[in-house]
């Protein structure tokens, strides 16, 4: 269901300013959304100056000197720090994507940083993203096979290979399916963006053997048709998938399935 | 809320149906704007132009249904709501039928 507002307890209040570094020169100015489960006060947007002559060059090293030096307190989730892991995903200057795949200079001005957009938020940049998870595991992301296993490896010719390229590279960091007006307003029943990609991706598996149950599965008005290739998820995704041309191919298969 | 390819399908042949019947139903209209009853109701009793209006009509309220279902279903999805477009869109439809028989009988008597 549509919600056009923040709930009352959710919106934004203006927050701490921290103090600009004496010594520096090329300074950048961060603006971060805080929130503590802990407290009973609103979440707000709280302002950090950088020093960019100490500092790394994307947005990543920004937050982690902040951590490091301004305010340990700072929350969020980091891994790989090359945009391998998916975990340090969030809306920086309005648009969702990975901070360690993101440069500072790419922006002028304060730099807004603000969560995945439209999911329970735990602490500061970390949502809830157990229902994403959960449908990723309901479209059964895993081979299924009823022939008797082979003596080696399933094998697959490199063309079968090939379908699967602009599908495996998924980090599963949830840009797209936060990013789509769908999602948010049926999150609970649309299977967004990011799960109808590795829905397609064992589809689409040459040595998958479910093919027609996963088809009929996903056979619904709402796990896949609330996609209206809307496409903030090709422009969301981090790593250049498109996930709504993946969608159209599942209606593709559907309608010869039918 | 199941089946989807079929709604999916059905919104897509609709509207590939209505391209043609809209450029006809664009021409009649403008052809008969302004013109007196009795005439407009003979051109429209031919069968063939009977025909087009009513597969029009038909064509145009169902991709209406159609259309107004996925809104309701993206913005509010309340039962009740698909329910009731349901009824507005039939509604429609006899009320349509009626006027467009009454029309053509006109144009025949």
């Amino acid at each position: 269901m549509v919600e056009l507002r923040l709930p009352k307890n959710s919106r934004v209040m203006e927050g701490i300013t921290w103090e600009k570094p004496s010594d520096a020169e090329n300074v950048q100015e961060v603006r971060i959304y805080r929130y503590n489960p802990e407290d009973s006060e609103n979440p707000r947007l709280d302002t950090f100056f950088v020093d960019l002559d100490k500092c790394g060059p994307m947005i990543l090293d920004a937050l982690i000197k902040i951590k490091n030096e301004i305010d340990p307190t700072l929350t969020f989730r980091r891994s790989c720090r090359e945009g391998i892991c998916g975990s340090c995903s969030m809306n920086i200057g309005g648009v969702n994507t990975l901070a360690c795949l993101k440069g500072m200079k790419e922006f002028k001005g304060p730099i807004n940083i603000y969560p995945l957009p439209h999911l329970p938020v735990i602490k500061d940049l970390v949502p809830d993203l157990n229902q994403f998870y959960k449908q990723h595991a309901s479209i059964k992301p895993w081979l299924e096979t009823f022939t008797d296993e082979p003596n080696e490896e399933w094998l697959q010719s490199e063309e079968d290979r090939k379908e699967l390229d602009g599908l495996y590279e998924c980090v599963m960091c949830a840009c797209c399916s936060t990013s789509c007006p769908s999602y948010w307003w049926n999150g609970d029943k649309y299977l967004g963006p990011a799960a109808l990609l590795h829905a397609y991706r064992w589809i689409i598996d040459s040595r998958d053997q479910d093919r027609k149950a996963r088809l009929d599965d996903l056979n619904d008005s709402f796990k896949l048709y609330r996609c209206h290739t809307i496409m903030n998820c090709a422009k969301a995704c981090p790593k250049g998938l498109n996930p709504a041309k993946v969608i159209a191919e599942i209606k593709k298969l559907q309608l010869q399935n039918n | 809320m199941t089946d989807g390819i079929k709604h999916w399908k059905y919104s897509r042949i609709s509207s590939i149906v209505l391209v043609p019947l809209t450029i006809w139903f664009v021409t009649f209209f403008s052809k008969n704007f302004g013109m007196p009853f009795e005439q407009v109701a003979s051109s429209l009793s031919t069968p063939l132009n009977s025909l087009l209006m009513l597969t029009f009509i038909t064509a145009t309220i169902f991709h209406l249904q159609q259309g107004l279902q996925v809104i309701i279903e993206d913005y509010v999805y309340k039962r009740l709501w698909i329910n009731l477009n349901i009824i507005f869109c039939s509604l429609l439809f006899i009320v349509s039928l009626i006027s467009l028989g009454k029309l053509v009988l006109v144009g025949v008597l």
